[in-house]
């Protein structure tokens, strides 16, 4: 009789998530699937709107990682009046999605991963928490806020306030920075440097004792995309895209990021609200859309650059890469952690080098004009992958047509693949210990999916863990509060 | 000493903002008393708030947002209804037993677990409050249910009682 695991996290009511592992008559994982059940509906809310208030209004789709929403919308809107912002308002741009990366990459590792890591995926799960965390490595937990701190404060005092700041603009930004805020940020790396230090430290020590385990949470080969600078280096806010296999080889290079639906395409499936991204260049028809499964975010960011650019960064990125077995791609989903934290070095490098250079408290930051194009498409790296926005207005510059694609509706196949990996290799009969379930999480949270998209109330997040038979009656029921 | 007062929600998601302006409208009314405190508002808790409620001037911290629901109170006596659907009530962090814990999934942590780091990491237990205000419509757009108006309507005139509840001075 073919069964049906489901995993249901009922969240607050923002994003909902549950995921189905569907098994085949002999009782063998045959499918997986990770469900996004609730709909967004910012594309068709922006509609009517002018497109000057979109930097302000998409930020508010997410609270952990407005910035890229506020960039690209911003960035679209640099297209939609046809200027080049002036280079210190794309200085400090960078500047702010280089604090977001190290405030939401800080989140990822320290409230949401480091429980797993550092307590054990077999462990107590009344303990497997941060309250555990705090218990057992009070000084980790207290290193995550801090980062995360740091990260807030980049974009506070930039943007005036660390969540949704209405501070970058079409044509540049609102404020420059001053000399006694630029101060402030200097004065704060070294302890976000040391944190990142330590953060990879505490990577290795689990990679080392981790044995073959890391190889069990989705290892397979796919695509992967990201910006890359024009002579490849690692790239978050502005340059073009670059796609390469798994063997990496470059599939797609130098694409102008406004070119991007000459590769993407878009899928639905009826029984998710999230879409789905694929390749469109290996796809024949939609129906095999699977086919084009790539990844984004900070895994894909490395894969695809040939470089970082700074020292730090680039030393990693080396050891990065020897964990690939032709020294380049890396296919190991666990790998998205190392190449986080690799990310908040290369943010911190960059802050600091931003930072000292004299041009970045110039007073000219903003470039004005009127309505020159009636479309616009924005392409910006959040922490979680690649972003687009695109917007078609009127001579008013009023909305006629908004899309978006964000970062985890692209990992979508690869979520699903990771799952199924992982069940496969762990489900066995028709019960899930709570190993198994945490590893399922642990596999869906290496992608660091954003769920956090829409509304919310003050709740506590079970897990409810049903076994359905093919009748959808229910066998076995777990749920951990 | 002052009271931390963190509006929490999306105010371009209907009722899912009334933390927001809940908390804006408390802090006008306190303000006009002379009534210290800090105001912080956000899309959703985040762990280093916890820094922000371990601070050495912060007395008490009243945490404001809508619910649909929100479970049993741990002191149900203290719990005060100010309009239908809208309580004060007193909050109690996440303890090591699975309270702190859930699906790790999403990227907010709840008022307990931020309570949680602050006793844990920082050795301050700093008194709790939730102002709760009632959930009924979270359509895209700034507009407010009747009940949450009703709701906001009630806590600026029981602003000050609010202030003496959360102080530890009196009933609201």
């Amino acid at each position: 009789m073919a069964q049906t695991i489901v995993i249901d996290p009922i969240t607050r009511i923002e994003g909902h998530a549950k995921v189905t592992i569907h098994l085949d008559d002999a009782g063998q994982v045959a499918d997986a699937r990770f469900h996004v059940t609730e709909f967004r509906g910012f594309e068709k809310f922006c509609v009517g709107r002018s497109f000057a208030e979109m930097p302000g209004i998409t930020a508010r789709i997410c609270g952990i990682c407005p910035v890229s929403h506020l960039l690209a919308s911003a960035k679209t809107g640099d297209a939609i009046l046809g200027v080049q912002i002036p280079p210190t308002a794309a200085k400090l741009r960078r500047l702010m999605n280089w604090g977001q990366i190290v405030q939401s990459h800080a989140l990822s590792f320290f409230h949401l991963s480091a429980p797993d890591l550092l307590l054990g995926m077999e462990s107590d799960p009344a303990q497997r928490n941060i309250m555990g965390l705090i218990q057992e490595h009070p000084e980790v937990a207290r290193q995550g806020i801090r980062l995360r701190r740091f990260g807030q404060e980049v974009i506070r005092l930039l943007g005036g306030k660390s969540i949704h700041p209405a501070w970058s603009v079409p044509g540049g930004v609102r404020e420059p920075l001053s000399e006694e805020k630029r101060s402030e940020m200097v004065a704060m790396l070294p302890e976000a440097m040391s944190i990142a230090e330590a953060a990879l430290r505490i990577f290795h020590g689990y990679a080392q004792q981790a044995g073959d385990e890391l190889n069990r949470f989705g290892d397979f080969p796919s695509l992967f995309m990201g910006l890359v600078t024009p002579d490849g280096g690692l790239e978050h806010y502005d340059g073009m895209l670059r796609v390469v296999d798994a063997g990496g080889a470059v599939l797609r290079d130098r694409l102008e990021p406004s070119r991007y639906r000459e590769i993407i395409g878009e899928a639905v499936e009826p029984w998710s609200y999230l879409k789905f991204p694929y390749y469109k260049p290996l796809v024949d028809s939609v129906d095999h859309y699977a086919a084009g499964m790539y990844r984004v975010g900070p895994l894909a960011r490395l894969n695809v650059c040939d470089y970082a650019g700074t020292p730090r960064a680039d030393e990693e990125l080396a050891r990065f890469r020897s964990l690939s077995p032709n020294g380049r791609v890396v296919t190991n989903g666990f790998y998205y952690h190392y190449a986080r934290l690799i990310e908040i070095l290369f943010a911190l490098e960059k802050i600091e080098e931003t930072l000292a250079d004299p041009d970045i408290t110039n007073p000219h930051v903003r470039s004005r004009a009127q309505v020159n194009q009636l479309h616009g498409i924005g392409v910006s790296e959040a922490p979680r992958g690649t972003l687009v926005h695109e917007y078609h207005v009127n001579e008013d510059g009023i909305l006629q047509d908004v899309n978006l694609i964000i970062a985890t509706g692209q990992n979508n196949l690869a979520m699903n693949r990771t799952v199924g990996e992982i069940a496969r290799h762990y489900v066995q009969g028709d019960r899930l210990s709570e190993g198994v379930l945490n590893r399922i999480e642990h596999g869906i949270r290496l992608f660091d999916p954003c769920l956090s998209c829409s509304t919310h109330a003050v709740g506590q997040m079970p897990l409810a863990v049903q076994l359905l038979d093919s009748q959808g009656a229910v066998l076995h029921e777990v749920a951990r509060e | 000493m002052s009271v931390l007062i963190i509006g929490i929600g999306n105010t371009l998601r209907g009722d899912d903002g009334a933390g927001i302006v809940a908390a804006q409208r408390l802090s006008a009314c306190w303000r006009a008393q002379a009534f210290p405190h800090v105001l912080i508002m956000c899309h959703q808790l985040t762990p280093e708030l916890a820094e922000d409620l371990a601070a050495p001037n912060i007395r008490a911290v009243l945490f404001v947002d809508a619910a649909v629901a929100i479970g049993e109170p741990i002191q149900p006596d203290m719990v005060v209804e100010l309009a239908p659907g809208c309580t004060l009530r007193p909050l109690g962090r996440a303890g090591n037993d699975g309270s702190g814990g859930g699906a790790r999934l999403a990227h907010h942590v709840g008022p307990a677990e931020v309570l949680g780091y602050v006793e844990g990491l920082y050795g301050r237990r700093v008194p709790a409050w939730l102002l709760c205000l009632p959930c009924v419509e979270t359509p895209f757009g700034e507009d407010l249910s009747a009940p949450v108006y009703a709701a906001l309507r009630a806590i600026e005139d029981g602003a000050e009682s609010i202030w003496q509840r959360v102080m530890g001075r009196g009933t609201v």
